[in-house]
C-alpha cells in the first residue's frame, strides 16, 4: 500500500527528521519501506537514502510500505513525514 | 576494553577526527536525538578550526545542500555522517563553504567542508559537531570512542569493530 504526503517540516527532510523516518521504519523488520519522490524510490531504513532524495518544504513524497504490518508502519511513518519537527522554533 | 577489541579478531576500523578541537562525550551534544545515541553511536568535538576533513579514504554519500553535514562511505560499507553544530540547518548555508559533491571520491585528509567559526558562534548555534556512524547495525558489532584534543586527520577517536 501507498499514501503521498506534503513534507510540512519548513526545513524539509534534514538529518534528524530523516533519522526518526528510518528509526520508525526499522520497527518494522519483515516490511519493505519506500520513500519515493520525483520517480527516485529509495529504502527508508538507510539514512543515506533517505536523505538523499532531498526532499524540502511542501514537497510530495509517496510512502510505499510492503509487507507485515503495512498500516501500522505507513501511519506512523506518514506521521513523521506530515509532522512540522522544527516547531515554531526553526528561525525557517 | 581495547585489548577484548583487538583480542576479537575481526578487523577494527580507526576513525581519526574530522575536524581539530576537544573530543567530548555525545552526551555532551545539546540535542537529545545524538545526546541518546539515536543518530548512532560516536564522539562530539567542539571545533577550534572550521575545517572538516576526510577520516579515511570515501565516497561522498551524501552533503546536505546547506553544506552543514556530510555521510562518508568507506569501502566497508560504514558510513560516517559528520553534523557541524546544532541546528544550523536554521543558517540555510551561511557561513559553511562545501568543497566536494554527492559521488565525488575523497581521499584521508581532504578537506570537505569549511565553517566559519564566529559566524555560526554569532547567530546562536552551538559549534559542538557529533560524529557518528550512520548505519551501525549493518556496519560494526562494537565501538570504543576516545575523548581528549585531536587534530584533525591525526588522532583517532572512534574504534570501530567492523561487522564483516
Amino acid at each position: 500500500m501507498q499514501q503521498t504526503f506534503t513534507i510540512a517540516n519548513l526545513l524539509g527532510l534534514h538529518v534528524r527528521p530523516a533519522k526518526q523516518i528510518v528509526e520508525a521504519a526499522k520497527k518494522y523488520p519483515n516490511t519493505q519501506v519506500f520513500v519515493e519522490k520525483d520517480g527516485k524510490k529509495n529504502s527508508a531504513k538507510s539514512l543515506v537514502n533517505v536523505l538523499t532524495l532531498g526532499a524540502k518544504h511542501g514537497d510530495a513524497v509517496t510512502l510505499i510500505v510492503e509487507g507485515e504490518q503495512e498500516a501500522a508502519a505507513l501511519a506512523e511513518i506518514g506521521a513523521i513525514l506530515s509532522a512540522n519537527i522544527d516547531g515554531h522554533g526553526a528561525k525557517a | 576494553m581495547f585489548g577484548k577489541l583487538f583480542k576479537a579478531k575481526k578487523e577494527t576500523f580507526t576513525i581519526r577526527a574530522p575536524i581539530t578541537g576537544k573530543a567530548v562525550s555525545l552526551t555532551e551534544v545539546p540535542d537529545e536525538a545524538f545526546a541518546a545515541g539515536h543518530m548512532g553511536k560516536g564522539i562530539a568535538i567542539e571545533p577550534t578550526v572550521g575545517k572538516v576533513v576526510a577520516p579515511f579514504d570515501a565516497i561522498v554519500a551524501h552533503i546536505i545542500h546547506t553544506n552543514h553535514a556530510v555521510i562518508l562511505e568507506h569501502a566497508s560499507g560504514l558510513q560516517l555522517l559528520i553534523h557541524v553544530g546544532i541546528n544550523t540547518v536554521a543558517m540555510k548555508g551561511e557561513g559553511f563553504n562545501g568543497l566536494v559533491q554527492m559521488g565525488d571520491q575523497v581521499r584521508a585528509g581532504q578537506t570537505l567542508i569549511e565553517f566559519d567559526i564566529e559566524k555560526i558562534r554569532t547567530a546562536g548555534y552551538p559549534l559542538i559537531t557529533p560524529v557518528v556512524i550512520a548505519n551501525e547495525d549493518e556496519a560494526v558489532t562494537e565501538t570504543e570512542v576516545v575523548e581528549g584534543k585531536v587534530t584533525a586527520g591525526q588522532d583517532a577517536v572512534i574504534h570501530a569493530v567492523l561487522a564483516k
